[in-house]
């Protein structure tokens, strides 16, 4: 249960908590949209079949109570939340304790919703009224390439990096080619967010452009569905662009600035991930934790054996810490915006890497507590742990130590 | 048209049955911490029912709550979901009251606000399920009461109501003002909206302690109580295990159909 008593907590953020709750409580059935995401998908599906497995239904329900287009400025027919990190964080937390895979479908949006906020106002408008309109449809963003996986986040600055997907510009217009490799809700997205290379001779933070790609744009489409251990109900694709034309006016960094962009936009924008992750795992703790309660080995409940209990203890302690790191992070984010000002990575950095530390440790911990069980497909948290494997992999936290070393070396 | 609704803040009567303890010396029920607090479910099918007038006819829809140290969040929701004003009685003296002395509290706030064309209660509370208060609202007010509507309609000074009875539902109408308590017949209630969540820190409710209603403090809560609680008790279920003999399976379900006979479950 997610406790609400926290200082940092208005009658406000309480009240749209307490709205996600009894959406969640009343219009999702955790076992359908577990039931849709491992549904097994092509690696060939085509958008259309993608689209199939979103649920329009319970989307449009989602948008008449206010939740889908959270994080759309007022002005645009949203609910206004794109500034508040704390409320977009709480609603995420409880999005992802009381509905699962509902938390991932609203929260993959919101991620967008807010960096979109950003764009100039004809672009914003565009993407919105469309979003709005069409309720089968997602936001999208990605960077990674094929063989590139890790480019963007070397610690160094090295020439010629990313250097498979291409954007050239050609009069008024960008004309892109190549492939990006992970994009989540890629395939079921109208627009795509992207930062593709602009400049083949500089290193990463100096040559790449954020464009806004249309994704009914002659050339753009789908190379294959990235098939994943634990699948999503917007599954996760490798997008092709072939002579692909946008105007100047989606381009939406200035030429070769994207990360400066994306430094200081990049914290509060995933804040949702991580409150819905941290929503999630509080959900398969407390399950966790009633099982050990219930479990009776050797004359006792197994929440009293020391191991048992050490390990239930701990969980408990990552998560409450993971909690205030994550509110701490929206509280700075937030004074950060009202002065105006952009928003370091930095806090990015420690929620990011603690955050998939946490979710690691807390599917150990899961399989020692459901130990009798042994590691079966019955398991209560399985569709859990696949998904969180996948989506919170170890593979980047490596990367972001790496990033923290060099700049404690270089005594920043 | 003035609509009044009473709304009462309950422990979420969802919540695991481990979370609450009984203190059967004190007489009182415990809810663990982490038991969240909420609008007891009915009636907030009774805001939905005001509301439902509301979208069809010009209505100021009020609503009354009762108890201490209200938790502002469940307290405001109806306003939340659209209603125009809300009133609290909230102090020490209007702590652990029976049915009586909250009708009798909830009466005369009414009778403060004034000019009231309909009162609207939930059919019984998620917390004590007693089913009274509506009733003794009525009493003192006054007024007819309808109890266990699933539908309202309103026009020309009378209320039109289907009443749930065990077979289907009665339609009966009564003059306005009236009391009507509602059931979960009605259909779910309609969301807070997110408009008015962006304003609930400045949703103010108007509070009022015993004096502002002409009240006498004992007279009020646990004081102006006529019920005597003489035991608060957890009822113990106990089981055994009889095993049904038989040859054949033929045998032993007759053997079972016999001894089910004879405890007069069949």
């Amino acid at each position: 249960m997610i406790d609400l008593n926290l200082p940092y907590l208005t009658d406000e953020h309480k009240s749209l908590a307490m709205l996600v709750k009894e959406f969640c409580e009343r219009e999702v059935d955790l076992k359908k949209l577990n039931e849709i995401a491992d549904q097994p998908i092509s690696p060939n599906a085509t958008p259309e079949e993608l689209r199939k497995r979103i649920p329009v239904d319970l989307m449009s329900k989602a948008q008449d109570a206010g939740l889908r287009q959270l994080c759309i400025p007022k002005e645009f027919g949203g609910s206004g939340y794109e500034n508040d990190h704390i409320a977009q964080g709480i609603a995420a937390e409880v999005a992802g304790y009381y509905g699962g895979q509902f938390g991932r479908l609203m929260t993959i949006n919101w991620k967008q919703q807010v960096g979109i906020a950003y764009l100039q106002k004809d672009l914003q408008e565009e993407i919105y009224s469309d979003f709005l309109r069409d309720k089968s449809t997602m936001l999208a963003a990605s960077i990674t390439e094929p063989n590139h996986g890790s480019d963007y986040l070397v610690p160094y600055e090295e020439p010629g990096l990313m250097p498979d997907c291409v954007a050239v510009k050609d009069g008024d217009e960008w004309v892109i080619n190549g492939d990006k490799m992970f994009c989540t809700a890629g395939g079921v997205s109208n627009y795509v967010h992207v930062t593709i290379k602009t400049d083949l001779k500089a290193p990463v933070t100096k040559g790449m452009t954020q464009f806004i790609v249309p994704t009914r744009t002659k050339g753009w489409s789908i190379s294959r569905v990235n098939v994943m251990m634990g699948n999503e109900i917007a599954p996760n694709v490798q997008m092709r662009f072939e002579n692909v034309r946008i105007p100047d006016r989606y381009r939406v960094s200035p030429v070769n600035g994207a990360f400066e962009i994306m430094r200081s936009r990049l914290a509060g924008k995933s804040l949702h991930m991580f409150g819905q992750f941290l929503g999630w795992s509080e959900r398969v703790f407390d399950d966790m934790k009633e099982y050990a309660k219930a479990r009776i080995q050797g004359g006792r409940p197994i929440i009293q054996h020391p191991n048992v209990g050490a390990m239930i203890a701990e969980a408990d302690c990552l998560l409450k810490s993971l909690r205030l790191l994550l509110y701490q992070n929206a509280w700075e984010c937030m004074g950060i915006v009202s002065r105006k000002e952009l928003i370091p990575v930095k806090g990015w950095y420690y929620l990011n890497w603690y955050a998939k530390k946490v979710v690691m440790r807390i599917i150990e911990i899961g399989l020692e507590v459901y130990g009798g069980m042994a590691p079966q497909k019955e398991l209560p948290f399985e569709h859990y742990v696949r998904v969180l494997l996948s989506v919170m992999h170890g593979g980047s936290t490596g990367v972001l130590s790496l990033i923290k070393a060099s700049r404690i070396i270089a005594g920043r | 048209m003035n609509i009044v609704v009473c709304v009462k803040e309950v422990a979420d009567p969802e919540a695991p049955f481990d979370s609450f303890r009984v203190d059967t010396e004190r007489k009182v029920i415990f809810a663990s911490p982490s038991v969240m607090r909420v609008l007891s479910p009915f009636d907030e099918q009774a805001v939905e029912a005001a509301l439902r007038i509301k979208d069809k006819m010009e209505a100021k829809v009020s609503v009354i709550s009762l108890g201490n140290k209200l938790d502002r969040v469940v307290v405001k929701k109806p306003l939340l979901m659209g209603a125009d004003e809300l009133f609290l009685l909230e102090d020490e003296a209007f702590e652990g009251g029976d049915s009586f002395s909250t009708a009798y509290a909830l009466s005369s706030a009414i009778k403060k606000i004034g000019s009231y064309d309909l009162v609207l209660c939930g059919r019984q509370s998620a917390d004590t399920n007693a089913g009274q208060v509506g009733a003794g609202i009525a009493y003192f007010l006054g007024i007819p009461l309808v109890t266990v509507a699933r539908k309202i309609d309103v026009s020309d000074g009378k209320a039109r109501v289907e009443k749930v009875v065990s077979d289907g539902y009665e339609v009966v109408e009564t003059t306005l003002p009236c009391v009507i308590t509602v059931s979960s017949e009605l259909g779910q209630p309609r969301y807070p909206s997110i408009h008015n969540i962006r304003r609930a820190n400045e949703l103010k409710p108007i509070i009022w302690k015993p004096a502002d209603i002409g009240l006498d403090p004992s007279l009020c809560g646990k004081k102006g109580s006529k019920l005597h609680l003489l035991k608060l008790f957890q009822p113990v279920y106990e089981s055994s295990c009889h095993i049904i003999e038989g040859d054949t399976p033929v045998e032993a379900a007759h053997n079972l159909a016999l001894r089910l006979r004879a405890v007069r479950i069949i």
